[in-house]
């Protein structure tokens, strides 16, 4: 903190400024505004009058109520944002369940190749499949589809 | 709620947010609403302005919470993202309207005392947006946000000596607006 004196002009100046409170003053005028404020008589008329405009003020600023219907609005905006979403979307916002999905998803895809694949494959195509493998050459095989 | 590092705290209530939380948005809201309203308010001159603004500081404060890192407290950062908007806001309408005021809560007080004090309050509500908007900004962020100098002086993109400069002819200004109404003033305020 600088603790050089300032002079009278300036920490009457720092009143008509910041008002009375102290918190308000500059820090680095504080210790000087304070032993000005012990010594002199003048500095705390001037300080009296600051403290006039600061009480008003201060009244003023602490009257301000925000009405009820944005306590309202601003929790329904919190409710709207978090609780209208839909499950998945809320764990697909977790980056640590992101790819427990992932691993999920594959394992739902697995078990339902698994349960319909024997149906996939058993069809006309599958038994011409074996006709060829059976058959000596496929030039036989095509001698064979055409006799028959 | 309240713990020894305010950073930490609204760190975990974020946190809480995050989660879907209602009640930490209830008390967050309960904690910072009054305030918020209050610095719209008086920078916009505007209560209906003022609404909307709050209800989007808020809604980014929301959104914002998944991401909330404990580097800030939840009240500077949402008197910062309010000044932001209401300047963009001021920049886009270039005029304010003062008529309408904020209400006043004082259940203590009696009927005749209500009114002597809105008066009063209305009175001085009037004669702040009265003030030239950047005078009345740097009012509102040193005597109502409790701003020091330096972070008012930056929040307005000035320098402290221009900062000090609309202080001064703001407050003197204003000292002469409620000059004529002093006898009402004191009266009503005791």
């Amino acid at each position: 903190m600088n603790k050089t004196p300032l002079d009278e002009t300036r920490m009457q100046e720092i009143l008509e400024i910041y008002g009375a409170d102290e918190n308000r003053w500059p820090e680095e005028a504080r210790a000087s505004m304070a032993d000005w404020l012990k010594q002199s008589e003048s500095a705390r008329k001037h300080l009296k009058a600051a403290s006039e405009l600061d009480e008003l003020l201060d009244k003023e600023f602490k009257s301000v109520v925000a009405p009820s219907h944005l306590y309202g609005a601003v929790l329904q905006d919190a409710e709207n944002l978090y609780h209208s979403q839909k499950w998945y979307h809320r764990m697909w916002q977790n980056p640590s369940l992101r790819p427990a999905g992932g691993f999920f998803a594959a394992i739902i895809v697995g078990i339902g190749l698994g349960w319909f694949s024997p149906n996939l494959l058993i069809s006309e195509q599958t038994f011409e499949l074996d006709e060829i493998s059976l058959s000596d050459s496929v030039l036989e095989w095509e001698v064979d589809n055409e006799n028959s | 709620m309240e713990q020894d590092n305010p950073i930490k705290s609204d760190a975990a209530l974020m946190a809480q947010v995050a989660k879907g939380d209602l009640s930490a948005c209830r008390y967050l809201s309960r904690r910072h609403m009054d305030r918020s309203y209050g610095l719209a308010c008086y920078l916009l001159g505007n209560n209906a302005y003022a609404d909307d603004i709050v209800q989007e500081a808020f809604l980014r404060l929301w959104k914002i919470a998944p991401k909330w890192q404990a580097k800030a407290q939840i009240g500077t950062w949402l008197h910062r993202v309010i000044h932001n908007l209401c300047i963009d806001r001021l920049r886009k309408e270039k005029r304010f309207s003062s008529s309408e005021v904020p209400d006043i809560a004082d259940p203590s007080l009696d009927p005749t005392q209500l009114r002597e004090q809105k008066q009063v309050h209305d009175m001085i509500s009037e004669n702040l947006q009265k003030l030239p908007p950047r005078q009345r900004i740097a009012i509102t962020l040193v005597h109502f946000d409790d701003c020091t100098n330096k972070v008012a002086a930056a929040q307005m993109s000035i320098s402290v000596d221009a900062l000090e400069s609309l202080l001064s002819r703001g407050r003197k200004k204003l000292r002469d607006l409620l000059a004529p109404f002093k006898a009402e003033i004191d009266g009503g305020i005791k």
